[in-house]
């Protein structure tokens, strides 16, 4: 068997909006989190969106609009690809400071699906550390993104939320159901049942 | 056609306007400009044709134009009036048209009067000839509809309007346009023909046209009129809502269209002007009035023979409404027909358009004939009528709709939907149910449809979720938590309860009985008091006149009962005198104990009237005593003198009944006795016979039997009857037995305790009674003539006042009026209220008198008071605590009275003044002897009640309450549980009784399984269950077995994966499918588990030791991996999040010294390069940069003659160019190379060497190009690509990369091969020879650990190089020790080696590990360390180390002095064995932790182990051969620190006699500390089994170091004074194990040196393949001999006299060769290592090669392996 069997997940939609209350001239960086089982097939793992200034009317939303797309396979339902968002923004000293970071699971239903993440950034550690790191410009912010798609190592920091970011996802599936898996309700009402287990049951039936 | 649409053209034209602002107008642009198109090209072509008639008319016209012009302003007047917008028209046309539509009969009737409003109208004559004319024209219009339409204009043409239409009167349109403008010329003409009637033919006909063309145009009005109508009309009805925007788009367009038509009239007028200018030109007024009257009205004349018949038929039709007007019976009926002809008409018109507009085929819009539509919509469609069907129709078969909703039933609200609407459904309905007679099934039974009832909802059923807009609705909201506390202090559960209670504490007064401020007298007359009231309270009391009064009464009913027994004896039965008797004797015992009694009354009288008198007596010799009075207290005593006599008799007459009555119970008592004692002997005397008899009887017996014995022998002799005899014997036998029994029992009362003899009781003691009852009386009662003696007691004394009493007792008298007292209210033990501070009074009362009231929220467990006394300043102190009770419920303020509580204390106080104190013993001074204590006591005199409220009810809780039963009951009420414990609740009786006393709600649905169980439901729930299970539904859901699941591979592979086994780590895309999966996935695995599990099979001892090594390295590599793993899962902060540390002072110092440094350009610092994570990496490469900058003391080439060897003279001959070539021969020197004349070297300079520099890297190769003489400066850069397995940059894979870098120096030589010198000049014929002069090696791991490998490395090289020798003349003549290395064959080269781009490093290894060692070790440890790094962080400093365990061991622990290895102990020169120890350990093969272990750990083994492994890097190197100097007798340190190009490493260092060395354990060479070329770049710290001493010296480099270890500001050691060395045990073992070294291991070593040999032999060939290679035998052969001493002399210089055999055997020869000497790890190393010297890269054939294998032996199976390679090439 050349090429294992695999189900596809497309992936398209864009980061939409955000609230930062407080700041302004927010840029993003995304990327992808995803198990081992998963390859991406198409489509950009990371990408950095433009600057955007806040809107001037009583929302004061950052709008960008990013297209994300990315096709993904996969062999296992496990390590569901994530969208990690990590924001930066300038400060009053021009430097670049990180305004949140999010995190989602790609919806697992195919469809349209619009998600508000919340955005967050890690304490600091101590009041002292927080002066400086404000006059500094260097605020805390993780070794690695992709750590706030994991539990690992979470238990250590502290976070403050920052604001919400709109993301929206149009998702297709392909063969999720020949591979076993049902997700959508039509597919969950005739359930695929694996030979082996079609066979026992018949079996105890008979 | 065209005609009418020209007159419509210019109707509109002139209507412009009014349409405009009326927005009605709304012609669609094709048709418009159709029409304008049409208009305007036969304008033109009319236009030509007609002038001259034109003129004609004109001057009619003209005549006739002044009439007219009045005619029309009356007209115009009478219209006004009725002119309205034109909308209102339509609108209203709409409305009537439906009306009409449906009620055809109704339209006839408003056409009659619409009939009679025309003639009424007839005033306006013209224009309604005009409408009529229009209507007629309308009514060849095909659809009839229209028709109507169009009678409903006429109508509203009517001034009067018609009763249906309301509005107030309008003229049509049309009617009003013709009549502006347009209409007066026909008006005129048609006046005039109606007036005159005779005209001629022409005229006529002129005349008729004219008619025609005003009708013409009329109906063409009316037609656009129409279509307006009906698109406005579609508009409206269909969408209601588009109608503005299709009205704001008509009126765009009709703007637009009206310019253009505005622009087509500009142009038009032009050419009729040019036109006229040509035939005639008339004056402007008559142009003008020509232009806009007269030019429209002549186009006719193509038209008039065509339209001939069509005129006569509109002329019909003209006359027809009038008749209409009159019989609007026949309408229909002409109606009718008039379709037929419409249609007729219509097809004539189409034809007519068409054939004479020539090619240009323009058609109308096809339309579907209206009526054939309608006719067959009205078959096809239903309409269903909007009435309301009566109820009676829809509910079937019951007589009567029922209602529902009347009859109390609820009927939800119905959705609303229009009555019409409904109609019309329930209309549909009931129709269709004719044909399929279902109609019930859709109304309900009140007759109505049936209907859900109305599903939505007013309000929304959740609050709408905007996004941005605040959701208050959802806001959390805080509420206050309420308590509610189950020990339920709380009456109401919570603090603010709703109740209110209240208690009232009424604290009167506390007396005292005793206070330490008494005085003695006050102690007296206290007991005086006492005494005195409780006399009063007896006298009160009488107990003893009632005693005595009773005893009387006793004894009189005793005496009569007495008599009457005596009198009435004989008549008496025998039951009644029982009774009686019995009577009597109760009298007589009651009288006993009444007398009793009274005795004792009176005694205790006797004794209080006593003590009364004799405390008296005692205050008053007090009194007297002091000389003052402290107390008021004074007795009188009062007597009351009797009579002697009397009292005598009394007395008397007392005893003697007394006595009596004595005597009298004794002979009673006597008279029993005596019956009992005749009673018992009696019984004794009896036994005494009974037992005789028994005797007797016994005796009998006996005898009796004997007789019978003899008796029965000589019946049975005797006897006849058998039977009888046996009979007889039979009884006989019994007889025996019933003998044998009495026997017994006769025996039994023989044997019977014989009884007592009993006592004759006692007489009576008559004299003994007497005295005893007189001693009584004497103790007891008054004596006779004694006076009765009543004590009164009275406060009258007067008290002396202070000034009268001493000292002491002033004193106490103030203490006294000093003293205050109060009282502390405790509620629940919490203090609520205290009285105020109340004075002492002398007479020790203190009066309070005060009423508190306490509103309580808790329940009332304890009401407590407490007593202080203050001497008038400060708290003072607790006198006593009492206790209140807690009132009952019914205990009110109003009903509660004062009680007396008593206290006293426990305080020891004494005086110095009178004061009598406390709890301290005083005395009496007067005659009172004895000591007496007394402790303050008092009582005090409160009450605590509940108070009443204003509504006379009791503030008390409705409950019943009790501290602690109400808390339990409370809890009880709660929790089952905690009321009648856990085992209770399976015991249904408890339970149930919990269940009545807690008064649970059974209607509680809480309480439902409760209520249903114990009312007997279902007991089984109370029933514990047998079973426990943890998830009862786990197997419901179980798709597979567990065996199943896990024979899966799939499943297998991913929990391999998920535990981080090497082999599945990181695997990628498990197969969905378990059939995808390949199936050797597991292969690998498996194998190496067997591996694990059991030892590979291998031949040879080597092999097989190796794979034991292996399976150990696993192991340890398994559990450090384990670990590993576990810690680097386990993340800190640091981990996780950047973050900048704060700066502290040093940081900003640093920083700003920085700033005040000098800039020195000339000296770059290289940055440092930003790490770049694998991520990152993805698609470039990794180029491993290698800057060699120079090399220093190359070996130099032998250039010497033969001639001059043969000489033997150590002289070296100038090199020149012709013997260049000559100068490679191979020739023997016995003394050193150097020109000791001093030659200028210049000359020769390149004759000398031309080195160069390859890196070979993972099989590739670069090289720096040649450099000149021994000293060359190449400052090149060499690029080598890093190829990393699957191209994973990861740092786990990348510190697995094993690789080495070789670094090797050439030489290069260029060989001239020319053949034939004559050639010479003409041809150049040269070979480019590399020769290795050495090598330097460093394993990538370093280069990427380190990042950057920068500085002067020596260049490792052979022992002896063929051909070479060292330039001695660089050796400074003179020089030290240290110069003195370099002659010895050392190379140096200098470079820069890294990695670019910078790859990040593998996570260091951070995890606080377990240790052993003891905490307070650690914690010094760290701290140690810490401050240490902190002052010096590029330093090495260790104190603790992992141990092949996982665990922290202190360091120091891994040193103990360790055997050395036989061989070392066999040297006898200490300076050999140390060398020869080095040599071993450097023999022991070397691996990089890295390379072993993940991560940047650093594990120490220890030395069996690493003997064990027999490998490790440079820490187990180093301890080891530490250990074997310590045991050699050395000093010997293990030294921490950096040296190039290892980077972080430990070194050993030595001092013997002042002079310190550095051993590289790892290669075995020695350095003076002041080696200039030491590889030691810094020490950190120095380690051996006492101490660690750490440099704290400002410099690191050994050569600028003080070793001067007891120097305390050069070494911080980490024991010291404070922290004494506690002796640690070693870890190490005490000594190691060496093999004895046999035969078997000398075979071996010989096996592996064949092998080593046989191999690179065929090595060689194959890298050679393209050419022959030959083996000179005779080479291999001396070389073999040359190997072994090479060995012993631990690869130094050799001496030139082993060389010589070799030289001298080669002397044809151009032999280039060297030794090469490495540790045996396995066959890959050696290939390698040979490979990269490039021996074999001789590009020709004629060359041999020699290769000669010695393999060392050492213990343990340490091998030092050495190759010899060489290559010969045969000389001319």
């Amino acid at each position: 068997m050349a090429n294992p069997s695999v189900f596809l997940l497309m992936v398209s939609g864009q980061i939409e909006s955000a609230e930062f209350p407080e700041f302004d001239d927010i840029y993003c960086k995304y990327c992808f989190s995803y198990g081992l089982d998963w390859a991406i097939t198409s489509g950009l793992d990371e990408s950095i969106t433009q600057i955007t200034k806040k809107s001037r009317d009583e929302y004061q939303r950052f709008v960008w609009n990013f297209p994300i797309d990315a096709t993904f396979k996969s062999t296992s339902p496990s390590g569901w690809p994530q969208l990690v968002i990590y924001a930066y923004g300038l400060d009053a000293f021009g430097t670049d400071v990180v305004r949140g970071y999010g995190v989602c699971h790609i919806p697992i239903t195919p469809g349209r699906h619009c998600l508000r993440l919340p955005m967050f950034v890690p304490e600091s550690s101590s009041l002292l550390q927080k002066l400086t790191a404000w006059f500094l410009g260097r605020r805390p912010e993780y070794v690695n993104p992709r750590v706030v798609a994991q539990g690992e190592g979470r238990e250590v920091t502290r976070v403050r939320t920052q604001g919400f970011l709109t993301v929206s996802f149009n998702i297709i599936m392909k063969d999720m159901k020949k591979l076993g898996y049902d997700i959508l309700p039509s597919d969950v009402q005739n359930p695929t049942i694996p030979a082996g287990v079609a066979g026992t049951e018949t079996a105890k039936a008979s | 056609m065209a005609e009418k649409r020209k007159r419509r053209h210019s109707k509109e034209q002139l209507l412009e306007d009014k349409e405009q602002a009326a927005g009605i107008s709304n012609p669609t642009l094709d048709e418009d400009t159709e029409t304008y198109y049409q208009a305007f090209s036969q304008s033109q072509t009319e236009g030509e044709s007609s002038v001259a008639e034109m003129i004609e008319e004109n001057e009619r016209a003209q005549v006739l134009k002044g009439e007219l012009k009045s005619r029309h302003r009356r007209r115009r007047r009478e219209l006004s009036k009725l002119t309205t917008p034109k909308d209102d028209v339509t609108g209203e046309l709409k409305t009537v048209k439906l009306d009409s539509r449906k009620k055809l009969e109704e339209t006839e009737q408003e056409a009659d009067e619409l009939a009679k409003a025309l003639e009424d109208a007839r005033v306006a004559a013209d224009t309604s000839l005009q409408a009529t004319g229009a209507a007629d024209v309308e009514s060849a219009l095909p659809s009839p509809t229209r028709d109507k339409e169009v009678e409903q204009e006429e109508k509203e043409t009517v001034p009067l309007s018609p009763p249906h239409s309301p509005a107030p009167p309008k003229t049509p349109e049309p009617a009003e346009a013709v009549a502006e403008d347009t209409a007066p010329p026909p008006i005129l003409e048609r006046t005039t023909s109606k007036d005159e009637g005779e005209i001629t033919d022409r005229r006529r006909s002129t005349m008729r046209e004219r008619m025609k063309s005003r009708l013409a145009k009329a109906k063409e009005e009316a037609e656009t009129e129409i279509e307006k109508q009906e698109r406005d009309e579609r508009k409206r009805t269909l969408k209601g809502k588009k109608e503005i925007t299709f009205a704001e788009m008509d009126d765009l367009e009709i703007a637009k269209l009206e310019e253009r038509t505005e622009r087509m009239r500009k142009r038009r007028m032009e050419r009729t002007k040019q036109q006229e200018a040509m035939s005639y030109m008339p004056t402007l007024e008559q142009s003008y009035d020509f232009f806009t009257r007269e030019w429209e009205e002549e186009p006719e004349e193509a038209e008039v023979p065509k339209k001939g018949d069509e005129e006569e038929e509109e002329e019909e039709k003209e006359e027809k409404p009038e008749a209409e007007e009159q019989e609007t019976e026949e309408e229909r009926a002409a109606k009718e027909k008039s379709k037929g002809e419409e249609a007729a008409l219509l097809v004539d018109d189409q034809e007519y358009t068409e054939q004479s507009y020539g090619p240009v085929a323009i058609r109308k819009a096809y339309m579907d004939d209206a009526a054939v539509t309608y006719s067959a919509e009205q078959r096809m469609l239903f309409h269903p009528s909007s009435v309301r069907a009566s109820p009676a129709e829809k509910v079937e078969g019951e007589s009567e709709p029922r209602f529902l909703e009347d009859e109390g039933f609820y009927v939800g609200v119905k959705p609303f939907v229009a009555d019409k609407n409904r109609s019309r459904m329930e209309d549909r309905i009931l129709k269709e149910s004719q044909t399929v007679k279902e109609a019930a099934n859709w109304f309900g039974e009140d007759g109505q449809l049936i209907v859900l009832p109305d599903p939505l909802r007013e309000a929304p059923t959740r609050p709408t979720l905007v996004d941005d807009t605040d959701m208050h609705a959802i806001d959390t909201v805080f509420y206050k938590a309420i308590m509610r506390e189950f020990d339920s202090r709380y009456i109401d559960g919570a603090v603010d309860g709703g109740g209110f209670y209240q208690l009232d504490v009424d604290v009167n007064s506390i007396s005292f009985s005793h206070h330490h401020l008494f005085s003695r007298e006050h102690v007296l007359a206290h007991k005086l008091t006492l005494l005195q009231s409780e006399h009063v309270s007896r006298a009160k009391r009488n107990m003893d006149g009632f005693l005595t009064e009773k005893l009387s009464a006793l004894k009189n009913s005793a005496l009569l009962l007495h008599d009457y027994i005596a009198s009435h004896k004989g008549e008496m039965s025998v039951v009644d005198r029982d009774n009686y008797e019995r009577r009597l004797r109760d009298y007589k015992s009651e009288i006993s104990q009444t007398r009793f009694l009274r005795d004792k009354e009176e005694q205790t009288n006797r004794t209080l009237l006593k003590s009364i008198i004799h405390t008296w007596r005692e205050l008053k010799t007090l009194r007297e005593q002091q000389n003052f009075v402290n107390t008021p207290v004074k007795l009188q005593i009062r007597k009351e003198d009797t009579n002697k006599e009397e009292d005598l008799a009394q007395w008397k007459l007392e005893m003697e009944e007394e006595t009596f009555e004595e005597k009298e119970k004794f002979e009673e008592e006597f008279m029993r006795k005596e019956a009992v004692y005749k009673d018992q002997l009696e019984k004794y005397n009896k036994q005494a016979i009974e037992k005789e008899e028994a005797q007797k009887r016994i005796s009998d017996r006996n005898r009796q039997k004997k007789r019978r014995g003899s008796k029965s022998s000589k019946g049975s002799k005797a006897s006849k009857n058998s039977q009888e005899r046996q009979r007889a014997e039979a009884e006989d036998d019994i007889e025996d037995e019933s003998f044998e029994e009495e026997n017994a029992k006769d025996q039994a009362i023989i044997d019977a305790e014989p009884l007592p003899k009993p006592e004759p009781p006692e007489a009576l003691d008559e004299r003994a009674l007497k005295d005893q009852i007189k001693a009584k009386f004497m103790a007891q009662k008054r004596r006779p003539g004694e006076p009765k003696l009543f004590p009164e007691l009275s406060n009258s004394a007067t008290v002396s006042p202070s000034s009268q009493c001493t000292r002491a007792e002033q004193q106490r008298r103030e203490d006294v009026s000093k003293a205050k007292l109060y009282v502390k209210i405790l509620f629940n033990g919490k203090e609520v209220s205290r009285t105020g501070p109340r004075p002492l009074s002398q007479d020790f009362n203190v009066n309070f008198g005060e009423i508190y009231n306490l509103k309580i929220v808790e329940w009332p467990e304890s009401i407590k008071y407490e007593i202080y006394e203050t001497a008038g300043f400060g708290s003072g102190r607790l006198l006593a605590e009492l206790y209140a009770p807690i009132p009952e419920s019914s205990v009110t303020s109003q009903s509660v009275a004062l009680e007396n509580v008593e206290f006293s204390s426990y305080e020891k106080i004494q005086f110095t003044h009178d004061g009598v104190g406390s709890g301290v013993a005083f005395k009496f001074e007067g005659h009172v002897p004895d000591l007496v204590t007394l402790m303050t006591s008092g009582t005090l005199n409160s009450s605590v009640a509940w108070a009443v409220g204003d509504d006379g009810l009791p503030l008390v809780p409705t409950e019943k309450f009790g501290a602690g039963y109400k808390a339990a009951t409370q809890m009880k009420r709660l929790d089952p549980f905690a009321a009648i414990g856990a085992s209770g609740v399976s015991n249904l009786e408890k339970l149930l009784e919990w269940f009545k006393q807690s008064r649970l709600d059974p209607n509680d649905p809480n309480n439902k399984d409760i209520v249903y169980m114990l009312s007997g439901g279902d007991q089984t729930l109370l029933a514990p269950r047998e079973y426990f299970r943890l998830e009862p539904l786990q197997q419901e859901f179980d798709l597979a077995t567990v065996e199943e699941i896990e024979k899966n591979l799939r499943y297998k592979i991913i929990t391999l994966r998920d535990q981080e086994n090497p082999i599945f780590k990181g695997y990628q895309m498990v197969p969905c499918l378990e059939r995808e999966i390949p199936k050797d996935a597991l292969k690998e695995y498996e194998k190496k588990q067997r591996e694990e599990t059991q030892m590979p099979h291998v031949k040879g001892d080597l092999e097989h030791h190796r794979a034991q090594v292996n399976l150990y390295l696993q192991k340890i590599k398994e559990r450090v991996t384990a670990q590993y793993r576990f810690a680097s899962h386990q993340k800190t902060l640091q981990d996780v999040v950047n973050e900048d540390t704060v700066p502290n002072i040093t940081m900003i110092a640093t920083s700003l010294l920085r700033l005040s440094e000098p800039r020195r350009p000339l000296r770059p610092v290289r940055k440092e390069r930003k790490k770049v994570t694998a991520q990152a990496l993805d698609g470039k490469e990794v180029k491993i940069l290698i800057n060699i900058i120079r090399a220093s003391y190359i070996p130099v080439r032998k250039a010497v003659r033969s001639e001059v060897i043969e000489k033997g003279k150590s002289s070296k001959g100038v090199a020149t160019a012709s013997n260049r070539h000559h100068s490679d021969y191979l020739i023997p020197s016995s003394s050193a190379a150097r020109d000791v004349d001093g030659t200028p070297i210049g000359e020769t300079y390149d004759d000398l060497v031309c080195p160069f520099v390859e890196v070979m890297f993972q099989r590739s190769r670069v090289r720096t190009r040649q450099g000149e003489g021994p000293n060359p400066s190449f400052n090149e850069e060499l690029e080598l690509v890093l190829k990393v397995p699957n191209d994973d940059y990861s740092p786990s894979s990348l510190q697995a990369i094993e690789d080495i870098i070789f670094i090797n120096l050439f030489d290069e030589v260029t060989v001239d091969v020319l053949e034939d010198n004559r050639e010479r000049e003409t041809n150049i014929h040269q070979r480019i020879e590399k020769k290795w002069l050495g090598s330097i090696n460093i394993p990538f791991s370093t280069v990427y650990f380190n990042n950057k490998i920068d500085g002067t490395f020596r260049i490792n090289t052979p022992p002896f190089l063929l051909g070479y020798t060292y330039d001695m003349l660089q050796a400074q003549p003179g020089a030290s020790e240290v110069e003195t290395t370099i002659g010895r064959g050392s190379s140096y080269l200098s470079m820069f080696v890294t990695i670019e781009p910078s790859l990040s490093l593998p996570e260091p290894f951070k995890e606080k590990l377990a240790t052993t060692e003891e905490e307070e070790l650690i914690e010094r440890a760290d701290a140690w360390q810490a401050e240490l790094e902190k002052q010096f962080p590029k330093r090495t400093y260790k104190t603790t180390v992992m141990d092949t365990m996982g665990k922290n061991v202190f360091v120091t622990r891994y040193f103990r002095s360790i055997k050395p290895p036989p061989e070392v102990e066999a040297c006898t020169d200490p300076q050999k064995a140390m060398e020869t120890a080095a040599r071993y350990v450097s023999m022991i093969p070397f691996v990089a932790d890295t390379a072993l272990f993940p991560g940047q750990c650093d594990i120490w083994s220890t030395c069996n182990q690493f003997m064990k492994m027999l490998c490790g890097d440079e820490e187990e190197h180093a301890v080891l051969l530490t250990n074997y100097f310590l045991a050699m007798g050395k000093t010997a340190y293990l030294m921490l620190g950096n040296a190039i190009p290892e980077g972080q490493t430990a070194y050993v260092l030595t001092c013997d006699a002042d002079k310190y060395h550095l051993w590289n354990a790892r290669t075995g060479e020695s350095y003076s500390v002041h080696d200039n070329y030491c590889p030691i770049q810094s020490i950190g710290c120095l380690i051996n089994a006492e101490n660690i001493w750490a440099n704290i010296q400002e410099y690191e480099k050994p050569s600028q170091m003080d070793f001067n270890l007891t120097n305390t500001s050069c070494w911080l050691t980490f024991y010291n004074k404070a922290y004494l060395n506690k002796g640690l045990a070693s870890v190490q073992p005490a000594e190691l194990f060496y093999h004895r070294k046999d035969k078997k291991f000398d075979s071996m070593v010989l096996e592996l040196q064949e092998r080593i040999e046989q191999m690179l032999k065929n090595k060689i060939m194959e890298w050679r393949s393209r050419y022959i290679t030959r083996w000179n035998r005779h080479c291999t052969q001396i070389m073999r001999k040359l190997l072994p001493l090479l060995e012993e002399i631990h690869g130094k210089q050799i001496e030139q006299s082993h060389l010589r055999d070799l030289e001298e055997s080669f002397k044809s020869y151009k032999v280039s060769g060297f030794p090469l000497n490495l540790p045996f790890t396995d066959m890959t190393s050696i290939t390698e290592a040979v490979f990269s010297t490039g021996v074999h890269a001789k590009e020709t054939s004629d060359v041999e090669f020699a290769l000669a294998v010695y393999v060392h032996g050492y213990t343990n199976n340490v091998m030092s392996v050495w190759v010899y390679v060489a290559s010969l090439i045969r000389l001319r």
